[in-house]
């Protein structure tokens, strides 16, 4: 790690406004494995990962004076962005002719199981895999597919309603699973 | 304030999944701004899947890192030719508002004005609270004016039913006097050389009463008033004076004995003694 830990979240920011390079090398430092585990559980493709990890930074870069403290966390911020980034990659015609993915409905649950294994972290993988089943899909096919909450009620033929009070009681039980665990 | 129907919703959960619709989740933020217990829910889910990721974190090679920081130095190094040259912008990735469209499935942190979706909701049912108000005003306003024609035509109705009613009164007491045999009619006539005129003395002989009916004589001038005399042993005695009603019977002195009745034009007020030469009509008692 360079010797730049020294960032208060505000002077942090603030070198993020400027475009300091240095204020870069500091959040990648930080926040890349984080959003690399994400992205990796969405694309599952390495080179694809890393791709979809630069291009987190640079959007970053490019759309940090739109980001706001007060509206939200930082880490939060870069997590979305890297989610989308990836999610939209998932969905683009290159990905999918290169990765001649399944239908899309089978893909995702290969997909998610695959991602999951690949996760080299214990913790959570006992996370999720204490999760009901039902739980474990709600959770990829909202956060780590991007469904929105129509196409998961057709995929897990639920009513809407229903996909919405079951979403909620699968962050309660990670939020427990979470405090209990990290 | 109750909070908890929003927080146990399910559309937080959404929000952070970054799975709600953008006015949606314009909604959310200006819930968050106004309430802080939201806002704190808002940050715990953004926390927990913020732990989900270190939990879940993998070491990306250096590689990356370093590709990164040359494109950014890239970057920056076109922002600053780009601001020596403000009138070129030909690296389009530079534009954030390009930028923008293309990450759009990023939840927006920031809209530049700030405007509580309540006050918009308050301003609107206070809106449409007013234009009640001044609808059912004007309403009221014309049932007023519909309750005063009203009024004012029972009270015509009223004033009307009033003078039947006493219209009918005055039939039925003539209508008495007519057909009560106790009444003997005396027809007054006019006199040589007075105009067309006639009154009829109504005179119950039991009760001594005096009525005058169809009384048609001129018009009284304006100082000017009739009055009817009784002529009793020779001598003119005063039965009252003449109102202006002429449909209804009219009470006069009462008589025990009279041997002629008759009419003249006297002073408003009436007088003590008949002037003769203002006699009208006059009829001897038969």
């Amino acid at each position: 790690m360079p010797g730049t830990s020294t960032y208060t979240e505000d002077t942090l920011l603030l070198g993020l406004q400027q475009h300091d390079e240095q204020a870069y090398s500091y959040l990648y430092d930080h926040y890349s494995n984080a959003l690399f585990g994400i992205i990796l559980q969405v694309v599952t493709q390495q080179e694809v990962a890393e791709d979809v990890l630069q291009e987190t930074f640079i959007k970053a870069w490019q759309n940090i004076r739109s980001y706001n403290p007060q509206k939200g966390r930082l880490y939060t911020w870069l997590l979305n962005i890297a989610r989308n980034t990836a999610i939209d990659r998932v969905r683009s015609k290159d990905f999918n002719n290169s990765a001649k993915t399944v239908g899309l409905s089978e893909n995702v649950y290969n997909n998610a199981d695959h991602a999951m294994n690949r996760v080299d972290d214990v913790g959570l993988k006992k996370i999720i895999s204490s999760l009901p089943e039902e739980s474990r899909k709600l959770l990829n096919l909202a956060y780590i597919q991007g469904y929105t909450q129509d196409e998961i009620a057709k995929i897990l033929q639920l009513p809407l309603g229903t996909v919405k009070t079951r979403i909620r009681s699968t962050l309660i039980q990670v939020r427990k699973l979470l405090g209990t665990k990290v | 304030m109750d909070l908890s129907c929003i927080i146990s919703s399910g559309e937080l959960e959404l929000y952070v999944l970054g799975m709600l619709s953008p006015e949606d989740a314009y909604k959310i933020e200006q819930l968050a701004i106004l309430f802080p217990e939201v806002k704190a829910e808002i940050d715990q889910l953004s926390i927990t899947l913020e732990n989900l990721a270190s939990a879940s974190a993998a070491v990306p090679p250096p590689s990356v890192k370093n590709e990164l920081m040359t494109r950014l130095k890239q970057l920056k190094a076109e922002e600053n030719k780009n601001r020596e040259i403000p009138v070129h912008s030909p690296t389009p990735t530079i534009n954030p508002q390009k930028e923008e469209t293309n990450t759009s499935r990023v939840i927006p942190m920031q809209k530049g004005y700030v405007r509580p979706l309540w006050l918009a909701a308050s301003l609107i049912a206070l809106a449409l609270c007013i234009g009640a108000v001044l609808y059912m005003a004007s309403i009221n306003q014309q049932r007023r004016s519909d309750i005063a024609i009203l009024t004012q035509r029972v009270d015509t109705l009223n004033n009307a039913y009033v003078l039947q009613q006493q219209q009918l009164q005055a039939y039925r007491q003539n209508l008495e006097i007519l057909y009560n045999k106790d009444f003997a009619k005396i027809e007054l006539t006019n006199l040589p050389g007075k105009p067309q005129a006639v009154a009829e003395v109504f005179w119950n002989r039991k009760t001594d009463e005096v009525f005058l009916l169809d009384v048609s004589l001129p018009q009284a001038p304006a100082n000017k008033q009739y009055q009817l005399w009784a002529i009793v042993n020779g001598q003119p005695v005063s039965a009252g004076l003449l109102s202006d009603t002429k449909l209804q019977a009219q009470k006069m002195n009462n008589f025990d004995a009279a041997e002629a009745f008759a009419i003249t034009l006297e002073n408003k007020g009436g007088s003590a003694t008949p002037t003769l030469s203002e006699m009208y009509v006059m009829a001897k008692v038969s």
